[in-house]
């Protein structure tokens, strides 16, 4: 265990969110069980009131957690100075067995917030508590991924040994090494780079079919991360055998990588939105989606494009 | 925006309640920032000296404590691959003991120069015969106390005094390191310490490829197996260590502050007064809804923290960086007599301004929600009654 500030800020305020989410999360149960909008008892009167305290508390603490994502990020990014071998959050994260787990936790649980948050702001529209239940059991569903993603932080951090070597994201992402992650790094970057943008293309024309659209946007995800690492960030670098998805988010780097994956993550989500709202028979237009993805791709290919017009090569 | 506004109004009805608020948040975040601050700018100092330092120290150790080395010593690594120089040193720590201070008295060949830039300027300007001395500003104001104005007596382990005059004065951009400095020529330093014409205190040695500093020192290491060869890069990892633990502790302990102005502001703000209850009764009354209601006490609190916020940032900045910092400083720069006079200079690190919005903001609002909750859900025709 190291005492960083950054390490025991983030230690400190989930656990604090966590408690009031605990609080939630029993009055969630107790609404998402019995709440009925028809019934006028006295029972359902307290529930409608104790619904208020749940879902404040629930928009609060989630809205936090999706920026505290991106604290820990950094909190992992600081850690690298710190420990031998890491040159950023990469060889952090794969320090010990619980960082890959802890970071893929915490993207699933900040979509599945996200989703949250647009439920309730949807059920907050409406005059007659129709998604109200709904909401509720979601949050119940949700809420041990909360707790796992805790636990892991927890883990993680105490694991951490800053006097134990780990390896540079050179290493991890290099296309030779002998891990299941390797495999899919070799693909040629061609290929990334097609499939990412036929992709794209794919989701632009597929506006009108929602829920195509959000699905192909899930889709994206994963083949945006993998062009990231294979074919946009040696770009971003200026350097072909650097392959890494976290040095991005560094200084020399102008901080560039927290407006991409914050773009990512508000494309992505924006189109999984629009689902839910035609799911629920709600307004929520496509438009935004599509903003967002558009300034993402326009940003992650301006760095090719100006790297050819510098150089005149491409680093393929 | 009209409910900014009207949330605005709220707090001014209760403006003394409120203000107290704002003012025990604004110190909080005033000291919690200060020392950060004084500890980020006193490790960008440091960090900055450390560039100028050589890139090996070699010590010799007997028993675990330091001890002279023979000179002969030298030549052998001034022959290794790979060293630019070896420059052996003599000095030590003089303990005055009517000021209770320790000095710390360099021998410096006048002729040859030192290592160190500000150590040159000094010697440059100083064309003087026979014992003599150049001090640090804070050596010069002790010894003034003592009324020793161009002279100093040493006392030599033997016994006898040693004359010293009094040469200069020298300044130097880090007074952090050199302000208890004490430079005298290398055979005086000898007669001051009692050591023999063929001993040295330690080696520093420049490398011309700093990446081999860690291969050199095993080299010297197996060289010599008695002495304690350092390299810069440990130093560097351990001021970085001792300044994120000092300031990590610090934090440790601000938490269990921070948890009791949590019970204080959700005491504060659960109180809620006859006149508020009738208050939020007549709003919801006049059809306001209870997300309405939570809106406005959260733009309460968030008006609330958010000032004394930005106050606390800016009151910290003025301290630490106008006024230097007066008490708050002690506690990183130590307890000696002889402190050094230097001066905090300003930086600007967002992720500091960010690290304590996260500590505090949350904190707050989350002390809010349970009591607006309460307050947002009474019933109105009960409070207008």
């Amino acid at each position: 265990m190291y005492i960083l500030p950054e390490v025991l800020i983030n230690l400190f305020l989930d656990s604090l969110l966590n408690i009031f989410l605990f609080i939630a999360w029993i009055a969630g149960i107790r609404i998402a069980l019995f709440f009925d909008f028809n019934s006028d008892t006295p029972y359902q009167y307290a529930l409608l009131r104790q619904s208020y305290l749940a879902s404040t508390i629930a928009k609060f603490a989630l809205t936090f957690k999706i920026f505290l994502l991106f604290y820990l990020i950094y909190t992992l990014d600081k850690l690298s100075n710190l420990i031998p071998g890491a040159m950023c959050a990469a060889g952090v994260v794969s320090a010990n067995g619980y960082g890959v787990w802890l970071l893929s936790v915490k993207i699933v649980n900040i979509y599945l917030f996200a989703s949250w948050l647009a439920l309730h702001s949807f059920d907050m529209q409406r005059k007659d508590y129709a998604f109200t239940k709904k909401k509720f059991a979601f949050f119940v569903a949700i809420f041990p991924l909360v707790v796992a993603a805790w636990v892991l932080e927890f883990l993680f951090f105490n694991g951490l040994d800053v006097s134990k070597i780990v390896s540079c994201c050179g290493v991890l992402f290099a296309p030779l090494s002998h891990s299941a992650l390797a495999l899919v790094l070799q693909i040629d970057p061609k290929i990334v780079a097609a499939l990412f943008y036929l992709l794209f293309v794919a989701i632009v024309l597929s506006w009108r079919r929602v829920y195509l659209f959000a699905f192909l946007h899930i889709v994206f995800i994963f083949v945006a991360l993998l062009g990231i690492i294979v074919f946009f960030s040696p770009y971003i670098y200026e350097l072909p055998t650097h392959r890494c998805p976290f040095c991005l988010l560094q200084k020399e780097y102008y901080y560039i990588g927290y407006l991409i994956y914050a773009l990512l993550f508000l494309g992505t989500f924006s189109a999984i939105k629009a689902a839910i709202a035609k799911a629920l028979r709600e307004e929520f237009s496509v438009k935004m989606a599509l903003v967002f993805d558009i300034v993402f791709v326009a940003v992650l290919s301006y760095y090719p494009l100006v790297y050819y017009m510098k150089n005149g090569v491409w680093l393929l | 925006m009209k409910m900014l506004a009207f949330s605005l109004a709220s707090l001014w009805r209760r403006r003394y309640k409120n203000l107290a608020l704002f003012f025990i948040f604004s110190l909080l975040i005033f000291l919690v920032m200060s020392i950060f601050l004084i500890a980020g700018s006193i490790k960008n100092e440091l960090l900055t000296t450390l560039k100028a330092l050589p890139d090996i120290y070699v010590q010799r150790t007997v028993g675990g404590r330091l001890m002279p080395m023979k000179i002969d010593r030298v030549d052998p690594i001034e022959e290794m691959a790979g060293i630019e120089w070896v420059m052996p040193r003599v000095w030590g720590f003089y303990y005055f003991p009517a000021a209770g201070v320790n000095f710390s008295v360099i021998g410096v060949d006048f002729d040859l120069g030192s290592y160190k830039k500000e150590y040159n300027d000094a010697i440059a300007s100083i064309e003087a015969k026979g014992d003599f001395m150049v001090v640090g500003e804070g050596v010069k104001r002790i010894l003034q106390k003592h009324y020793y104005k161009d002279f100093f007596n040493f006392i030599a382990p033997t016994g006898d005094f040693i004359k010293v005059k009094l040469a200069g004065v020298f300044s130097s951009n880090s007074a952090l390191e050199s302000s208890d400095t004490i430079l005298v020529p290398m055979a005086l330093a000898r007669k001051i310490f009692a050591m023999s014409e063929d001993e040295i205190t330690d080696m520093l040695i420049k490398v011309q490829n700093p990446k081999e500093a860690p291969t050199i020192a095993k080299n010297i290491q197996n060289l010599y197996p008695d002495t304690r060869v350092i390299t810069k890069d440990d130093l560097k990892v351990s001021y970085q260590n001792m300044f994120d633990y000092k300031s990590g502790l610090f934090l440790a302990l601000f938490i269990g502050s921070f948890f009791a102005f949590f019970v204080l502001v959700f005491e504060k703000a659960s109180s809620v007064g006859k006149e508020q209850i009738k208050e939020i009764g007549i709003l919801k009354a006049l059809g306001w809804r209870v997300e309405d209601v939570l809106y406005l006490k959260f733009l309460e609190s968030a008006v609330v923290i958010f000032s004394s916020f930005v106050v606390g940032l800016v009151v910290s900045y003025f301290f630490v960086f106008v006024l230097q910092a007066p008490l708050l400083r002690d506690i990183f720069s130590g307890f000696s007599v002889l402190k050094p006079q230097f001066i905090l200079k300003p930086f600007f690190d967002t992720s500091l301004v960010v690290t304590l919005f996260l500590i505090v903001v949350p904190l707050y609002l989350a002390a809010t929600i349970v009591p607006s909750w309460r307050a947002a859900v009474i019933d109105p025709e009960e409070a207008i009654r």
